[in-house]
This record gives C-alpha cells, sequence and structure tokens, in this order.
C-alpha cells in the first residue's frame, strides 16, 4: 500500500495554489488535511501526476459570523472547529463523527466538503442548511450553493482549476433550530445513515423546515416530502413522526454489506424524526 | 511521471534530520526506514488502525497519512521521545500498572494519541476516552484496561 509516484509542489499564496491548478488541471489534486485523499492513494485507487499541497497558505484558517453565516475558511481543521465555542448547534453534533480523534485533528472542512464524500456528515449539514461554498479560479471567484454543489459520489460541480476558500454556515435564527444526528457501528466509522433538520417555528406552527439525509444514496439528499409534512404543522411529536414515515417512504436506499436497504430506509426515517425533534426543541428555546 | 527527490529538514525528538525523499515517501516509511525508529507501527496503511499516530507540530497525526515532505521544517514526536532519563512516563508506568498492553503492536500510537488527549483535556472522562480510543484498534486486551490506565492518569492529574 504505498502511493504511486507524483510531483510535489507546495503553494504558500492561494494565488499561488491557482496558478498550480491552471497549469496541471485534471493531473492534479489539492492535498489539504489528506485525511481522505492519502488513503485513496495509498491504495492507488486515485493516482495525481500532481499534488499541490496548500496546507501552507495563509488566510485559509479564520473563523467568523458574518451576517448571519458562520465563515469557515479552508484550512480550519475538524477539531479546531469542534473545539470552538459558539458554533451552530448542528455543525456542533456533525463535526465529532467526522473521523477519530487523531485524524480531525488534520481533516478539514474545506477538504470534507470538495471529497462529497457519499457518506460524509459535513457535506449532509451543508445541503441541509442551506449553505455554500467560496470557490476561485484565475478567473474569478464564485458561490456555490450545497444545492448546486454535489452531483455524486466523491464528484461536485468545481472545475479543475476551482479551490474552496471558505465554506458559509447560516446560523438559526430567532425561531429557528437546526440539528444533526447519525448512526455509526463504531464511533468515527463511516455512518450506516444520517439525518439534519432545520426549522423555524412562528405562532406554534412550523413556518419553514428543510430535512436532510446522508449515506443513503451516492450523494446527500434533501427530502422534500419530509419538508412538506413539516411546514404549516404544528411543532411536536406528531410532526416529527410524519416527517420520519415521508423520509421512509421516498427514499431508495442501497445495499452493502453493513445494512439492507430496506434497514437503510427505516434507520433514516427514525434519525429524520429525531432530528427534527431536537431541532423543534431548539427553535422554542 | 518521474518524480524529482525533495528534501526534508524536521526535528525529530529533539534531534535535527535532513534527508532527500521521494515525495510519495510517506512519514510513517521515512521515521522506520530512513530514521530507524521503528517504535512507530504500521499497520493498516489507510488511516484506520491508529498504529502509526505521532505528533506533528504539536498535533496528532496518522504518519501513513502524511508524506514525509509534508514534515519539512516540522518537529516530530514519536514513542522513541516518552521516556527520558527518569524513565517510564505516568501514561507507560499506568499502561503498565493496568496491564494495559500484551501484544504491543497498538501501544505506540495509543501512546501519542492518549498523551495528547491528557495535555489537551486533563480532566478528560471515560466516554470521552472511548471516543479517542475508537481509533485505535487493539486485538489482545478488549480495551477496558487500556480505558483504565488513561482514566487512572486523568484522576491522578485532577
Amino acid at each position: 500500500m504505498k502511493p504511486a509516484p507524483f510531483a510535489y509542489t507546495r503553494a504558500e499564496t492561494v494565488e499561488g495554489a491557482l496558478d498550480l491548478l491552471a497549469e496541471h488541471g485534471n493531473e492534479a489534486r489539492v492535498l489539504a488535511g489528506g485525511q481522505s485523499l492519502v488513503p485513496l492513494m495509498n491504495m492507488r485507487r486515485v493516482r495525481p501526476n500532481v499534488v499541490v499541497d496548500i496546507t501552507r497558505v495563509g488566510g485559509l484558517s479564520g473563523v467568523a459570523a458574518d451576517d448571519g453565516r458562520l465563515r469557515v475558511g479552508a484550512l480550519v481543521t475538524q477539531y479546531e472547529l469542534e473545539r470552538r465555542g459558539g458554533i451552530d448547534a448542528a455543525l456542533a453534533e456533525c463535526l465529532p463523527y467526522t473521523g477519530h480523534y487523531v485524524t480531525r485533528h488534520r481533516g478539514t472542512i474545506g477538504g470534507s466538503i470538495a471529497h462529497a464524500e457519499p457518506r460524509g456528515e459535513l457535506p449532509l449539514t451543508l445541503l441541509t442548511l442551506g449553505g455554500s461554498a467560496r470557490v476561485r479560479s484565475r478567473s474569478g471567484e464564485r458561490e456555490v450553493p450545497a444545492e448546486e454543489l454535489f452531483l455524486g459520489a466523491y464528484e461536485t460541480s468545481l472545475t479543475p482549476d476551482e479551490l474552496i476558500v471558505e465554506t458559509l454556515w447560516p446560523l438559526a435564527g430567532d425561531g429557528e433550530g437546526h440539528a444533526f444526528v447519525e448512526l455509526a457501528q463504531r464511533h468515527g466509522d463511516f455512518t450506516l445513515a444520517s439525518a439534519a433538520c432545520s426549522v423555524r417555528v412562528e405562532h406554534d406552527q412550523i413556518r419553514s423546515a428543510r430535512v436532510g439525509v446522508g449515506a443513503v444514496a451516492e450523494r446527500p439528499l434533501l427530502v422534500p416530502e419530509a419538508t412538506r409534512a413539516l411546514e404549516g404543522a404544528t411543532p411536536g411529536e406528531d410532526a416529527a413522526r410524519c416527517a420520519g414515515e415521508a423520509t421512509t417512504d421516498a427514499i431508495t436506499g442501497y445495499d452493502d454489506l453493513h445494512a439492507s436497504a430496506a434497514y437503510r430506509r427505516r434507520l433514516a426515517g427514525v434519525l429524520v424524526a429525531q432530528a427534527v425533534r431536537r431541532a423543534l426543541e431548539r427553535a422554542d428555546g | 511521471m518521474a518524480e524529482a527527490l525533495v528534501t526534508v529538514e524536521c526535528s525529530v525528538n529533539g534531534a535535527r534530520c535532513r534527508e532527500w525523499v521521494e515525495p510519495r515517501l510517506l512519514l510513517s516509511d521515512f521515521l522506520r526506514h530512513r530514521l530507524g525508529l521503528t517504535g512507530t507501527h504500521v499497520g493498516c496503511e489507510h488511516g484506520v488502525c491508529g498504529a502509526c499516530t505521532v505528533r506533528v507540530g504539536g498535533r496528532p497525526t496518522r504518519s501513513c497519512l502524511m508524506f514525509a515532505v509534508q514534515a519539512d521544517g516540522e518537529e516530530i514526536e514519536t514513542v522513541e521521545g516518552l521516556a527520558g532519563d527518569t524513565g517510564l512516563t505516568p501514561l507507560q508506568r499506568a499502561l503498565h500498572e493496568a496491564h494495559a498492553l500484551q501484544c504491543g503492536f497498538c501501544t505506540p500510537g495509543i501512546l501519542i494519541a492518549a498523551g495528547d488527549l491528557l495535555e489537551r483535556r486533563p480532566d478528560a472522562t471515560r466516554t470521552e476516552i472511548k471516543a479517542m480510543l475508537s481509533g485505535h484498534l487493539c486485538r489482545c486486551t478488549g480495551y477496558k484496561p487500556i480505558v483504565d490506565a488513561i482514566e487512572l492518569v486523568a484522576r491522578e492529574r485532577a
């Protein structure tokens, strides 16, 4: 298990990284924390000709609340963000699941989003909260909503010359609640299924809701059927249960060694109900 | 594609070293084969077993998930650097006392990761210790004595 040969380049600035990506395009892979890329390289499932190491690029390690959103620099690690007080409840709940204690000290937020692992906690949370990624290339800068970012397993809508420089996470405002739950066989392992929820409650009525599920398809999914079950309903156990049932009915799931499609569909429904319950409690608080 | 050799200059357990390496050389192989520091064990080589855990720049790190060239300019701590002239560290002693190792393959990674946890979270709870240990495979002990040993050190410090 040794990686195939590659040429190593180290960028010191964002501009330097963008130049290298423009030059090497599809031949290159960006190396940030390396906690997903290096295992794939060790197994030779990924064999880039050029590795662009961005770990020393300055200016990508900041975290700041700005206009109702948390801006997180691409190189902020999962552990750094998790230990920081006052972050969003769903984000705080998902971060400990993103890997093991040691890997979370290297794994980055930008890298987890760019890697687009179908079972990934951060892609699901970004999608459900309605967040986005700010990406740059030599030809400019754009903000990509999570809904347009994740195309399939390990596949995003970014072009090979684009680099995620930060991700933007909507914060819960008045009357809003966010939550994330998941089940894995062992802490830090890949999840069997996960769920996230964002709700807004006004005058004892659910005004808006977003529900997402992870690890049941080739990318994280929003569940509009669950949103329809929630919007207009009275916050409470019935609403949570209906959202869960709507999710189980709406998704297909898949079979693998660890769980059948039927089990995943049922589990996703149970987790959605839990996430909705918890988000509603927070919206109430 | 031909690989140009690159230099890596770093400090390992306080000793400076400078080597030419292929970019694809993993830090784990660099430590073991170039520097002869075979205390860092290599189990799975894809970040799952935790045996190769070291600290790089003060951060616990899977040395099989980092290229040696990335450690250029960094300070690296391996299991060989733990015990000083005064003998075993409290954590090493506690593992010994609690019968927390048998074959010892997982022990170097656990010593580094648990030492790091206790440094950051001196009053770590049993739950936190178990969550941290989920990233370290031990096939001998059943984990309980390892949790006991780490908890013992945490309680002694508290």
